[in-house]
């Protein structure tokens, strides 16, 4: 009854919903609006298929920037230490998180949840020099010097958040009812946990690893900081790159970076859809 | 242990912090019965179906299903089923997925795990439906299936949790009768939680009436309904007009009631273990108050005038004021050959009459 009234409401909710299409202007606003966000890399995309040695003078179309990015064994290099510092790092967070996750949404009311809730959200806020400065002092002054390794275990410390978020809100959105009924139809807790749990918060995993990878990829900060000579990734190369002086190389290799991480979203996307469409048929 | 007792509750509290959801309940369920639990909600009702299937555990007193005693049994291991409010269909996994859920420890082969779910799916009138998804599903499918997936394991006792709920109202007549059946078909104890009245009334063998963490009254449909012996489950199932007063005379199957309001009442009804001068209920249900035109000869009556009525197409419910009452009076009339449009506007005079023996005696609370 009361599910009911909840779903009536819901739905004069939605009709209530502020009818911006009427608004005068919008459409030019948002037009604005998507030059403004996509102009640069339109550019950038643009002039990595430049022909000439200068980055802004166009002389003709060319691929010729791709394959000496591709053959340039510094960046065959920084592309490896990215996906293996990116991979190894999503992986321990993810499962970090997963952890913590599950503990704070299914784990009851234990004393220091909130604390715990703010402190595995906080370095979200913490400023990501102030984490680079942190670290990099930590490190040196226990003397651990693991070349990548140290690389990683910085990453893991703030890949651990994004990939909570996603993990617990799917947690949270989850009903617990399904659980039960699994419990009730004699699955224990491990069996419930893998055949209900786990498949059922696997779209929350998949996102928060994603977010996570991407996020370690993207690290340039606290990697610049941390990594040292040998350690080098890729979003620090293309930094030293430019110091060196701008060419379509490195337009070229940050389209490759940028269509990289559109292939990941685009994989995630049609792989959620398809678990969709798999429950549906 | 028997059939007399096959679930037995035994003194069963649940606290929640400083808050009673059970309050020291006793009562035994027969093996084969259609039983509801019956109560308005936080009455504890859900909270003692979920100590059947493990879901709590008791703070005190203990439970037994066929003679064995449930504390110490995980939900995984109780030889219970449940069918959640929710229905809880696995949304990851398909409908013969979702029946055979039960049935994966059992190590049975592909044929015959198929062979079961399928026999399921017919017993739900849903054969051919194995490889749809839960978002395929309407309400009543998804019902369906719940219920499915609890019996596949043939359980001693299948505990629904307001099952028709979440039903639109013709859905739920129907659903009333299958169910009904259902339960007769395969003969398995089921426990039910509802707070509709009219549910409990269709579909239960007996009903426990809850109220405050403690179950007042446990017994058919037809005797709780008809002798009710609180003013709260007289008041629950169905509706009741209460007339306060106080033993005047009573004796030999037979008493008066004066009362506060509208004189005295008699009483030829259930429940005469009352004493000259205890404070008592006289209730009469609406339907047995009919409505005359003309001032009756004889036989106890009392006059009003015609407040409101409310039209329910096959019935109407008529307000009447009786000078001295504050309530207004409730009588139900069927509407028969339109005798609803006949009652007249409003503060036209008629008599109300009733039989003594409707006339029901209750403690006051």
């Amino acid at each position: 009854m009361s599910d009911h009234m909840n779903e009536t409401k819901n739905i004069m909710k939605k009709k209530k919903i502020l009818p911006v299409g009427h608004f005068r202007g919008l459409g030019a606003w948002t037009f604005a609006f998507f030059i403004y966000l996509y102009v640069p890399i339109v550019v950038l995309v643009f002039y990595s298929f430049n022909s000439n040695r200068m980055v802004m003078n166009w002389e003709g179309f060319g691929i010729s920037w791709y394959l000496k990015a591709f053959s340039n064994n510094n960046i065959q290099q920084a592309v490896l230490n990215s996906l293996i510092v990116a991979t190894v790092a999503t992986a321990c967070a993810t499962a970090i998180a997963t952890i913590g996750a599950l503990v704070l949404a299914r784990g009851g009311s234990f004393k220091g949840k909130t604390l715990s809730l703010g402190l595995i959200t906080l370095p979200l806020m913490v400023p990501e020099i102030v984490t680079a400065v942190a670290v990099l002092i930590f490190f040196s002054s226990i003397g651990m010097n693991l070349g990548l390794g140290n690389v990683i275990i910085a990453h893991i410390t703030f890949c651990i958040p994004f990939a909570f978020m996603p993990i617990r809100a799917r947690l949270e959105g989850m009903d617990t009812t399904l659980e039960q009924a699994a419990r009730d139809l004699y699955a224990t807790e491990w069996e419930t946990f893998r055949f209900v749990t786990v498949p059922l918060l696997m779209p929350g995993i998949v996102a928060g690893a994603m977010l996570a990878f991407v996020i370690s990829l993207d690290d340039f900060i606290i990697t610049l900081m941390v990594g040292g000579a040998g350690s080098t990734t890729l979003p620090v190369y293309i930094y030293s790159m430019i110091r060196r002086g701008l060419t379509p190389e490195v337009n070229a290799i940050s389209t490759v970076l940028l269509f990289f991480s559109i292939a990941i979203v685009t994989a995630y996307w049609i792989v959620s859809k398809k678990s969709q469409t798999k429950t549906v048929h | 242990m028997s059939d007399e007792s096959f679930i037995s509750i035994k003194n069963i509290s649940k606290h929640f912090g400083d808050v009673r959801a059970c309050d020291d309940i006793t009562f035994d369920i027969r093996r084969g019965e259609f039983f509801a639990l019956l109560g308005p909600s936080g009455c504890g009702k859900t909270t003692l179906l979920r100590m059947l299937a493990g879901f709590e555990t008791p703070t005190m007193g203990e439970i037994f299903i066929d003679g064995q005693p449930m504390a110490a049994i995980p939900p995984y291991e109780r030889p219970v089923n449940m069918v959640f409010q929710s229905y809880a269909i696995f949304p990851h996994l398909s409908v013969a997925q979702n029946i055979g859920f039960g049935l994966r420890k059992d190590k049975l082969s592909k044929a015959e795990m198929d062979k079961k779910v399928d026999e399921a799916l017919d017993l739900i009138a849903m054969a051919g439906y194995g490889g749809r998804g839960a978002d395929e599903l309407s309400g009543g499918q998804r019902q369906r299936v719940a219920l499915a997936r609890a019996l596949i394991k043939k359980p001693k006792v299948l505990l629904l949790d307001e099952p028709l709920g979440a039903l639109d109202k013709k859905l739920r007549e129907q659903m009333q009768l299958e169910l009904r059946d259902l339960q007769r078909e395969v003969g398995i104890t089921f426990v039910f939680v509802t707070h509709d009245q009219e549910e409990a009334l269709t579909m239960s063998d007996r009903i426990a009436v809850m109220r405050d963490g403690k179950a007042l009254e446990i017994d058919g449909p037809v005797d709780l309904y008809e002798k009710p012996k609180t003013p709260f489950c007289a008041d629950f199932l169905g509706t009741m007009n209460f007339f306060e007063g106080s033993i005047d005379a009573i004796g030999g199957g037979e008493a008066t009631v004066k009362t506060t309001e509208v004189g005295t009442i008699k009483s030829t009804g259930p429940n005469m273990n009352f004493s000259t001068g205890d404070a008592v209920s006289a209730a009469i249900r609406p339907e047995n108050m009919k409505i005359s035109f003309d001032k009756p000869t004889s036989g106890s009556f009392m006059e009003g005038k015609v407040r409101a009525s409310a039209f329910l197409g096959d019935r109407a419910h008529v307000y009447i004021n009786v000078e001295g009452r504050k309530d207004p009076v409730l009588t139900a009339m069927q509407n028969m050959g339109g005798a609803a449009s006949r009652v007249g506007g409003d503060d036209h005079t008629v008599w109300l009459t009733w039989s003594d023996e409707s006339v029901i005696l209750l403690p006051q609370e």
